[in-house]
């Protein structure tokens, strides 16, 4: 393992020009504070890393290395281990460049290469050097005198561990960052609230905003216009000095003129600078007069008379508008008349279309029944009527029924003739009388010949009462149908004749209507035209003209009277124009005060709020969000440490044993074990005696715990494997008794076995000590004058 | 330490960040971790000012 044979300086920190220090086994650097005691402890630090502690936690810079009266320093370590020799050189210049020189056995390394080399041959980067190399009061102090927490920091450091601490420190520090960043959301939210009408007012936060830049100029605009019309003002108003007495005399007559001329021009500005048209009165009028005449028959007559006589102003408005009231109701009754015109309208047009459905229904079904209408007709025409057909078929009957008998007589006679004949008798088997044969012959003969007649007179017969009982019975069954077929006629007719009657009537509605259509039309137009508010506006403007006339009147009166007075046009003008400067010079005082109230308002707004709600609101989420995580992330990484303590402690418990054992050699502790406390998981120490008896590491001496410490570190460079056979104490145990001290110079003896120890102090107590209890350690006196110079003495100077 | 940082975290962005705030430290101290937080929050949309305590 390497140990330090000299350090060469050169300008570095405290020490100008070269300086060498040779180390021996056992080193005290002695002197006060600020003599240059550290210097050359972070010499060594410097020369094996190319940075030190401070620098890299960055309390000082890396050129702050460098003697303030120099541009350049150096810094050379010779190192010694067995039979080899490690040179290690670092040249540092004010503007930042570097250059590292190693020599391993003589052999010369540079840049990367050397630093990689050099590292490879230490076996430690700065972070273990500075845990197990280099010790100080505060890797001591923590664990001597702290509480389970400080016992439990110190340990971390010298595990290394120490740097999740450092991580949650930092990250708790941007916690409170965040913690106020909500807290002033939060405040800018309440803000809004308070400023929400406002913000709402000019219609969100970058209105606001915006508003704000262009008052910026408005207000700029207004202080110049302010201070334009001041000195306008200022000027007048001495001009004005010089006319004063005459001013003064005629003040009233000048109160007047101005005080008409102030109502002649709010008047003009209300005319919007033209001339009022008076006859638009006039126009009014007679619009409502021809209106109110052409519905005279419903108003009544004398509306019209009095519109036209009305000359007063009060008895033409009132007039007025009681003519625009008669045609406002007038036009709500004409339109409740064509309401009912058109209704009547539709009632007509609905019964004419029922009428014309039920004619062509009545058509339809006079066309059905022409047919057997026609037939009657034509049974009529060859038979007369029903009852003359019937009356025929009787007669026909009664002559059939005689003709028949006859026939049946002259069939009976012939018979009675032809036996008479046949049997030659000689009376007549009927009347007795005498008989001849041939007259019986005769009689036959003669019968026959007008049998022969009456049968085809009697099939005649026959022949036509079948014909007759055709008709009749045709004419039976037609009966019906011609029946109805008249009655629908005469229905036709009637359906017809009303439907007529009810088409005209409907166009007479329609007609109607119309009319009052085009009468309402008309006076819908003139109602559009003129309302209240226009013959309000009018009668206004009327009498706004009459009063215009009557002021401009009385102006030039009062304009001459002036002249008289002495009070020239010159001198009236100046007078008006110093009052008009001095009224607009108030009018923009006042606006900018306003703009001055409103900016403030306005920038307190951007100030306290900022942002609208919804962008607060998103912002304070994000904000709560990552603190929740940040906070999760704290709770694993602590439980990252416990974890890490109690693996650590694993592997280094027996080696420390082992340490604590060959450093304390009192015998009362036999065994110290060493594990974490469940609830906290903070380190615990429990010393054990060849009794068996426990103690806690309350209940041990502050040199015992001092044992404990360093054996605890020494057991951790043993593992770590370094090649630095060196240990440094800076100010190791400052304001303790001396007990203390001497237990840690006992230690020091042991230590120094097989370490070389650097131990830099301003106590010369603590450095007698050491020096008395190993005689062969350097002693080197620090002073500084110009420069910091260490001079190896055997007693320490006065 | 970081084989517990692996385990404690998995291997996520979380447990990435993590290792990167212990390196961070290691080699720049609680202001380089600072700097390092910074630019987390401002990925979750949160701007922090700098600030030492």
């Amino acid at each position: 393992m390497w140990r330090i044979e000299k350090i060469e300086l050169e300008n570095f920190r405290s020490y100008r020009g070269r300086h060498v220090i040779a180390l021996g086994d056992v080193n005290i650097l002695w002197g006060r504070i600020g003599a240059g005691k550290t210097s050359v402890l972070y010499a060594i630090e410097y020369a094996l890393f190319g940075r030190q502690l401070e620098v890299k936690e960055r309390v000082a810079r890396l050129v702050d290395l460098i003697n303030t009266e120099a541009h350049e320093m150096s810094v050379a370590l010779t190192m010694r281990g067995g039979d080899r020799v490690l040179r290690v050189e670092r040249r540092l210049g004010r503007r930042g460049a570097e250059r590292l020189l190693l020599y391993v056995d003589g052999v010369e390394v540079r840049g990367r290469e050397a630093e990689e080399k050099l590292m490879e041959l230490v076996g430690a980067d700065e972070d273990v050097y500075e845990r197990l190399v280099y010790m100080s009061h505060r890797s001591l102090e923590g664990f001597i005198y702290g509480t389970s927490q400080k016992r439990s920091i110190a340990i971390d450091r010298l595990f290394g561990i120490d740097v999740v601490d450092g991580v949650v420190r930092a990250i708790s520090g941007v916690d409170k960052a965040l913690m106020e960043k909500a807290e002033e959301l939060r405040r800018r939210l309440k803000a809004y609230e308070k400023y929400r009408e406002v913000i709402r007012r000019y219609g969100g936060i970058a209105n606001v905003k915006s508003r704000l830049e262009g008052l910026a100029g408005e207000v700029e605009a207004l202080k110049s216009r302010e201070e334009a019309l001041s000195k306008a003002a200022e000027e007048l108003a001495r001009r004005r000095a010089e006319h004063l007495t005459k001013l003064r005399e005629n003040e009233a007559l000048l109160l007047e003129y101005y005080k008409t001329k102030s109502e002649l021009e709010v008047l003009e500005e209300a005319a919007a600078g033209g001339e009022v048209d008076i006859t638009a009165v006039d126009r009014l009028r007679d619009a409502l007069r021809e209106a109110v005449e052409e519905f005279e028959h419903m108003l009544g007559g004398d509306l019209a008379e009095r519109l036209e006589k009305a000359g007063d102003l009060d008895v033409l408005s009132a007039t007025m508008a009681e003519a625009y009231d008669a045609l406002v109701k007038l036009q709500r009754e004409l339109e409740g008349q064509i309401q009912d015109a058109r209704r009547l309208y539709e009632q007509y047009l609905a019964r004419a279309r029922k009428l014309e459905g039920e004619e062509a229904e009545a058509g339809a079904k006079l066309k059905r029944l022409e047919r057997s209408y026609q037939r009657f007709k034509e049974l009529q025409r060859a038979f007369q009527s029903l009852e003359e057909a019937r009356s025929a078929l009787a007669e026909h009957r009664k002559r059939l029924e005689e003709v028949e008998r006859v026939v049946a007589f002259s069939s009976a006679l012939r018979t009675v003739a032809m036996y008479a004949a046949e049997a030659d008798l000689k009376k007549c088997p009927v009347c007795g009388g005498p008989l001849k044969r041939d007259d019986a012959l005769r009689v036959a003969e003669e019968v026959e010949e007008r049998h022969g007649s009456l049968i085809k007179e009697a099939e005649a017969l026959r022949e036509k009462m079948r014909e007759l009982e055709r008709a009749v019975e045709e004419m039976e069954a037609l009966s019906g149908d011609v029946a109805e077929y008249m009655a629908t006629k005469t229905k036709l007719e009637e359906l017809r004749l009303e439907r007529e009657e009810v088409v005209k009537r409907a166009l007479q509605a329609e007609k109607s209507v119309k009319q009052l259509e085009k009468k309402l039309e008309r006076l819908r137009e003139l109602l559009t035209r003129v309302d209240r508010r226009t013959i309000s506006d009018a009668l206004s403007k009327y009498g706004r003209a009459l009063r215009a006339r009557e002021l401009r009147r009385r102006l030039r009166e009062l304009e001459d009277a002036l002249r008289r007075a002495g009070v020239s046009g010159e001198i009236l003008d100046l007078d008006m124009r110093w009052r008009e400067v001095a009224e607009e010079l108030e009018r923009v005082s006042a606006k900018l005060s306003e703009a001055y109230r409103e900016r403030g308002m306005l920038e307190e707004v951007v100030r306290e709020v900022g942002e609208d709600a919804d962008v607060l609101k998103k912002r304070l989420d994000d904000v709560l969000y990552a603190y929740g995580r940040l906070q999760d992330f704290k709770a694993k990484l602590e439980l990252v440490k416990v974890n890490t303590r109690a693996r650590l402690l694993e592997v280094a418990k027996t080696r420390f044993n082992e340490v604590f054992t060959s450093l304390y050699k009192y015998g009362d502790i036999v065994r110290v074990d060493a594990d974490l406390e469940q609830r906290k998981g903070y380190y615990d120490f429990v010393a054990v005696t060849p009794s068996g008896d426990r103690y806690g590491i309350s209940k041990l001496s502050d040199g015992q715990r001092l044992s404990i410490a360093l054996a605890l570190a020494l057991a951790l460079r043993d593992i770590s494997k370094i090649n630095l056979g060196f240990i440094i104490f800076d100010e190791p145990i400052p304001y303790v008794d001396v007990n203390i001290r001497k237990a840690f110079v006992d230690l020091v003896e042991e230590l120094a076995k097989k370490f070389q120890i650097v131990i830099a102090t301003q106590s010369r107590e603590f450095a007698e000590i050491v020096k008395a209890a190993v005689p062969r350690c350097n002693l080197f006196a620090i002073e500084k004058g110009e420069s910091s110079v260490a001079r190896l003495v055997s007693e320490l100077p006065q | 330490m970081i084989e517990e940082v692996r385990r404690v975290f998995g291997n996520s962005d979380e447990g990435r960040f993590a290792e990167r705030l212990i390196q961070s430290y290691r080699e720049g101290g609680a202001r380089a971790v600072r700097t390092v937080v910074l630019e987390y929050l401002k990925r979750l949309g949160v701007d922090v000012e700098d600030r030492e305590d």
